[in-house]
Order: C-alpha cells, then sequence, then structure tokens
C-alpha cells in the first residue's frame, strides 16, 4: 500500500519533516490517504464523492472501511478537515497543511518517476 | 447494515456514524466490502483515531462555538435576570398588576438570544441538527410573537417553550449533550410562570438549563487542535 509513498522529498530540509511524517506513519493507509487528498484537490467532496473519484482516479474501488480509517487519520493529522454536514453527509476540504503535504508527497513522486524512467531509458539504450 | 458500524467503537459511531451509514446506503457494500468495512471495525478498535466521547469540531468553530457557548449564556442570564426584575416590580395599584414591562423585555430578549444561539449551535450537532435547526427556527419565530401585542405574545411565548423544549430533547439525544433534558424540564416548568406572584421565579430552571449548556459549549470546544499521534 505504501508503494506510492516516494522515499524521500525534494524539498528544503526545514520542512521535510513535518511532509514525511503524515504519510511515513500511515500504514496500509498511505496510499488511500494519497488518494483522498488527490480526490480533494478540486474542491470538498463528502465520502461517497470521494469513493467513486478515488475509483476512477485509481480505477479500483477504494471499501468504506478503509476510506474511513484513511479520512479518520488524515483528519487528525490537520490535513483535510470536515465542512459543516449537508443532511448526513458531511463533506471534507485540504487544508492549507493538507495541500503543503499533497504537493510535497506529489513532487516526490514525480521525481521518482522520472529517474526511474530516466534509468529504464539508459539501459534500453 | 447498522449492524456493520456497531462494530465499530461508540467514539468512532459518534463521530462518523451519520455519513458512513449514509454512504453504505447509498452505495450497498460488496460482499469484499463488507470484508473491509470489518477490517475497518477492528482497526478502529486497535488503532483509534477519535478522542473518546468528544464530539467533531467542525472547521472554523473553535471561535464560533465560544460565542454561541457565550450567547447562550447570556441568554440563560437574561432569563433568570427575567424573572427577577418581574418578582421585584412594583404593583401599580391603579391598575391592579404589577408593572412587569422591563421583565417581560428581557424575557423576550432571552428567547431571541437563546434561539439565535440555538440555531447556531444546531449546525454542530453530530446527530439531528436539522431537526434541532427547526427547532430553534421556531423558537426564534416564538420571540419574535413574544415582543407583540396579546394575544400573539401568549402564543408566541409558548411556541417558544414548546420549541425549547423539544430542542433540549433533540440536544439530550445527542452524544455527549446530555444537559439538553435540563433544558427540556426548564422549558416545561416555565409554563407555570406567572408575573404577579413568586411563579415570576419560575424562570430560574430554564436560565440555569441555557446557562449549563452554554458553559459546556465552551467547555467543549478545544484550545488548540490535538497533536499528531501515531498511526
Amino acid at each position: 500500500m505504501s508503494r506510492l509513498v516516494p522515499p524521500a522529498n525534494p524539498i528544503e530540509p526545514e520542512v521535510r519533516a513535518p511532509m514525511n511524517q503524515p504519510f511515513g506513519e500511515l500504514g496500509r493507509f498511505a496510499e488511500p490517504s494519497l488518494y483522498i487528498l488527490v480526490s480533494l484537490s478540486d474542491g470538498p467532496k463528502h465520502g461517497y464523492a470521494i469513493m467513486t473519484d478515488v475509483e476512477e482516479i485509481s480505477g479500483s474501488p477504494m471499501g468504506p472501511g478503509t476510506l474511513y480509517g484513511a479520512l479518520a487519520r488524515l483528519e487528525r493529522r490537520g490535513l483535510i478537515e470536515a465542512l459543516e454536514p449537508e443532511d448526513r453527509r458531511r463533506p471534507y476540504r485540504l487544508t492549507g497543511l493538507g495541500a503543503t503535504t499533497l504537493q510535497a508527497q506529489l513532487q516526490g513522486l514525480d521525481s521518482f518517476v522520472r529517474t526511474g524512467l530516466a534509468r529504464l531509458g539508459e539501459k534500453a539504450s | 447494515m447498522s449492524r456493520l458500524i456497531r462494530l465499530y467503537p461508540p467514539a468512532w459511531r459518534d463521530q462518523y456514524g451519520d455519513e458512513f451509514a449514509d454512504l453504505i446506503a447509498e452505495r450497498p457494500p460488496s460482499l469484499v466490502e463488507r470484508l473491509d468495512i470489518v477490517r475497518g471495525a477492528l482497526d478502529a478498535w486497535l488503532h483509534p483515531q477519535v478522542a473518546q466521547r468528544t464530539a467533531r469540531q467542525a472547521p472554523g468553530t473553535s471561535h464560533r462555538g465560544r460565542l454561541v457557548g457565550a450567547a447562550t449564556i447570556v441568554g440563560g442570564g437574561l432569563w433568570i435576570a427575567a424573572g427577577v426584575a418581574m418578582f421585584m416590580a412594583p404593583m401599580n395599584w391603579d391598575l391592579g398588576y404589577k408593572e412587569s414591562q422591563v421583565g417581560v423585555f428581557m424575557v423576550a430578549a432571552a428567547m431571541a438570544v437563546t434561539a439565535i444561539a440555538a440555531i447556531a449551535g444546531s449546525r454542530s450537532l453530530p446527530v439531528n441538527s436539522r431537526y434541532a435547526g427547526i427547532a430553534a427556527a421556531a423558537m426564534l419565530l416564538g420571540a419574535a410573537l413574544t415582543a407583540m401585542p396579546w394575544p400573539m405574545l401568549i402564543m408566541g411565548f409558548f411556541g417558544y417553550i414548546l420549541a425549547a423544549a423539544a430542542y433540549g430533547a433533540i440536544l439530550a439525544l445527542s452524544p455527549g449533550r446530555m444537559l439538553g433534558g435540563l433544558l427540556a424540564i426548564g422549558a416545561l416548568i416555565v409554563t407555570s410562570m406567572n408575573t404577579e406572584d413568586e411563579r415570576a421565579l419560575l424562570t430560574i430552571p430554564i436560565g440555569l438549563a441555557w446557562m449549563a449548556v452554554g458553559a459546556v459549549a465552551v467547555w467543549r470546544v478545544p484550545a488548540r487542535p490535538e497533536p499528531l499521534a501515531g498511526y
């Protein structure tokens, strides 16, 4: 589950620790958490909308138990926050910390992917 | 399906139970997803992410929660002050009844303040927030009618009282808001109020109940968010 979490962040040392902390300790919820943050990056969504959006993004469904396990962890760590409920649905949105963390994670992934592709290219040539 | 939700710890259900039930009602889970829910429940017991029996803080509610709580306390205080003012009001022997206009005005003010605070506070209730909002709106309507001449005054008064009792009962059904029961009882007691004698002091129970509800609302708001915790 943690295969999408990059090994390091190409960001300044002073902000590296807090960026790594939320994901490094999430265990099997690390990857679902990343999907959730990406899903919320274009605006607030409630649980069902996140679930369907993540299914579109990742191509595989996220179970309700996993979804809420990850949501609880993200909320507790201040990466997302709940908005006022609409009926029984409660939308969630990215916090400032969540957006910064997501950006750092995606930058790390991007660097990781480019390095991997470059090495594959070197090997092929 | 609620049997699956009951697998989760009470504190977790308090915080996520409603929306989780809504989610699985909207998209009935497959067998694999049911197993995922069971696994999620096990995780929630082993690695609790929700503090025991604490209400969720909606974003930005820290300051607003305190304001609502403070307004509720002020409203409760107005109820008590109104009762004392009516009790202490001098008798007008020419008219044959007490000059309790100031007290009545304070009652209307207490009703309005508590109703507005209840409308604002109802939005943060984890359950039945819509019904609480309706009851609070009815309280505000009652308060507005109370400021009008007879017979609208008495209709508004009892309308507020009934709505406040309903609001208290709804509060009492919400986790960690048992004091709502006191509000319901206080509202029923104040139906026996009479501005002309010591029964004017029957506003005190509802005033104390509102103050208690407000104090809990202020106390419930944490000064700082919880620190990051382990897995």
